[in-house]
């Protein structure tokens, strides 16, 4: 099922990228809003453009208007290479918004250590087998009955999205999800379509935790397995729009898909996550535009998981996603906040980017994530040795040009 | 004195310690945070970095310098490691950032850029882009800067001292007028 990235309108007009001028205090703002129209759909390979780069490029434009140039100093200068390394130990974004939380268990001293073996053995001796059970019994009637009404019933009718919204209830239910909603739930029979729900991404999961309040359409990257034999039926019947992360093609069809999801009422309201990844529920990584350039009302969603129990953010790097729900189904309860928040409408002064950085703000405000500007790509795209190779191209053609 | 692996925070007496060390340069926030950045790099709580452990990050993996970044910082118990990175701190003084790149430069740590130093120094900022030629040409460029920059000053140094001083490094780059790096490290509420 779920759910990813709705980047594919993002598209940064090259124009802005040289319209600012380049302030040092403002080098790290830029940064941000540079990487955050990371969507340009034309290029596979996403430029990253950092402080150090910006160092470099700055030094570069007002090096032009020198004269004559020694070598000496340019080759003494490796201040821009040396900002990023430097700032990489200090802090880095990888580390900080997708490194699972480590679970120390509490069993160090002599009166914990049985209380929490004890613990140890009902959650996976006794409450995984009767979840593992209860959720394949639901999955086994959950296929009955979602064809049923996919091939017997008439789609008017909307057997296929109750059957999906129960199916996503069993989900919740077999994690004991123990799932406050906050602000007006999203009404089932009147408005639909017309509005985006936009919300922090931190687990497939969040998916099934709105879901199964009222269903959604979802934008979605492609899976394998199991959840892509759910993404290609269920999921599909209820309108759902699913891509694929790294084809390009894909992403001019989504953006077409988009909008005409949101003209059209009958259809689900729509939910996306401009985050483009799963980030551990700590921080929020950029949004992608996506969401913002339809012209509609955008609805945010906050999602706060509790992490006493267990940490739900999916690493899908290292985890498939059966793992992740044994893993939750193995723990106590998922306890986690849903924020509902006031619609937002994008403001006559504002551009696509601040909207989306507006109502970034609110997510992060309301479930207490730290904003930080970093690109969710990043982890799909890792930087590449390539990324170095260009930073050496660069700076040895301006060392040649020196040399001439 | 908590400052081994195995202390889990640090103490007033810590913090002023290290705030010592590294002249003040970093608030007792931020030398926390550092802490805690610390910590979470070194894996198995040894009380220093190795080499692998700093090459795990990839935005640091990825730097051009990354091999000489690394051997700076590898090896360095908790107190030295503010200490290096203190001369990027935003209250570092232009001298103290030239100080830590010159360092940089200074691979044999002889307290001159000499010219296997540059070398190294610039195989690894252009890696196999220029050919072996331009690359000769490149660093005999480079020392004649450094021949006319003597002349200019009429100080030629004696014959021993053949690489880049310090106070020549600081001349070198005089020119060059901008932000130097500056790192900042980033203080949580919840630190």
């Amino acid at each position: 099922m779920p759910v990813d990235d709705a980047d594919a309108g993002a598209r940064r007009s090259s124009g802005d990228q040289s319209a600012r001028t380049p302030q040092p205090s403002e080098s790290i703002n830029r940064f941000a809003f540079d990487s955050f129209g990371e969507g340009d759909i034309e290029r596979e390979q996403v430029e990253r453009v950092t402080p150090g780069i910006e160092l470099e490029r700055q030094a570069e434009r007002t090096r032009s208007t020198h004269e004559r140039e020694e070598v000496l100093p340019r080759l003494l200068d490796c201040s821009g290479v040396l900002q990023d390394a430097c700032a990489a130990i200090v802090d880095d974004s990888f580390n900080r918004c997708f490194q699972e939380a480590v679970e120390e268990p509490w069993n160090f001293n002599f009166y914990l250590f049985p209380l929490w073996w004890l613990g140890w053995l009902i959650r996976h001796g006794i409450l995984f087998p009767l979840r593992l059970a209860f959720i394949l019994s639901a999955s086994a009637a959950f296929t009955v009955s979602f064809f049923f009404s996919h091939y017997v019933t008439p789609r008017e009718w909307g057997w296929e999205r109750k059957c999906v919204e129960l199916y996503a209830a069993a989900f919740v239910v077999s994690w004991t999800g123990v799932i406050r909603y906050h602000g007006p739930k999203p009404s089932r029979g009147g408005q639909r379509g017309g509005v985006v729900y936009v919300s922090n991404h931190t687990s497939m999961i969040d998916y099934l935790v709105l879901t199964q309040v009222s269903p959604f359409a979802v934008i979605q990257q492609k899976h394998r397995g199991w959840v892509g034999l759910l993404q290609r039926t269920a999921m599909n019947a209820i309108d759902c729009i699913e891509f694929n992360r790294t084809d390009i093609q894909d992403r001019h069809k989504v953006t077409e898909r988009l909008k005409q999801h949101v003209a059209d009422k009958s259809r689900l309201p729509l939910l996306i996550f401009p985050e483009g990844t799963c980030v551990n529920n700590k921080y929020c990584v950029m949004f992608k535009r996506g969401a913002f350039d339809l012209g509609v009302d955008v609805v945010p969603v906050a999602i706060k998981y509790n992490s006493l129990f267990v940490d739900a953010f999916w690493n899908s790097r290292r985890q498939s996603f059966s793992r992740h729900l044994c893993k939750l189904m193995s723990s106590w309860a998922v306890v986690a906040d849903v924020w509902y928040m006031e619609p937002q409408r994008q403001r006559e002064d504002e551009t696509s980017i601040e909207f989306a950085e507006r109502v970034r703000t609110m997510i992060c405000k309301r479930a207490g994530l730290k904003a930080v500007p970093w690109d969710g790509m990043l982890k799909y795209y890792r930087p590449s040795p390539r990324e170095c190779e260009s930073r050496r191209k660069a700076f040895a053609s301006t060392l040649m040009n020196g040399l001439k | 004195m908590g400052l081994t692996a195995s202390s889990l925070n640090l103490t007033q007496y810590d913090i002023e310690d290290v705030q010592q060390h590294c002249d003040g340069k970093f608030t007792s926030r931020e030398i926390q945070a550092l802490y805690a950045r610390f910590r979470s790099l070194d894996k198995r709580h040894k009380g220093f970095l190795t080499e692998d452990e700093l090459m795990a990050i990839p935005e640091l993996a990825i730097s051009p310098l990354a091999p000489r970044i690394v051997q700076m910082f590898q090896n360095q118990n908790f107190k030295d490691f503010v200490k290096m990175l203190s001369a990027l701190s935003p209250r570092a003084s232009r001298d103290d950032r030239l100080r830590f790149m010159f360092q940089c430069h200074d691979v044999d740590r002889d307290g001159e850029i000499a010219r296997s130093d540059l070398e190294t120094m610039t195989r690894h900022l252009v890696g196999s882009s220029v050919s072996e030629e331009d690359f000769n040409a490149l660093i005999h460029r480079a020392f004649e800067d450094l021949r006319a920059m003597r002349a200019e000053r009429a100080d030629a140094r004696e014959g021993s001292a053949r690489g880049v001083a310090f106070d020549e490094f600081r001349r070198a780059l005089s020119a060059v007028d901008r932000t130097l790096p500056t790192v900042r490290v980033p203080v949580d509420d919840d630190a």
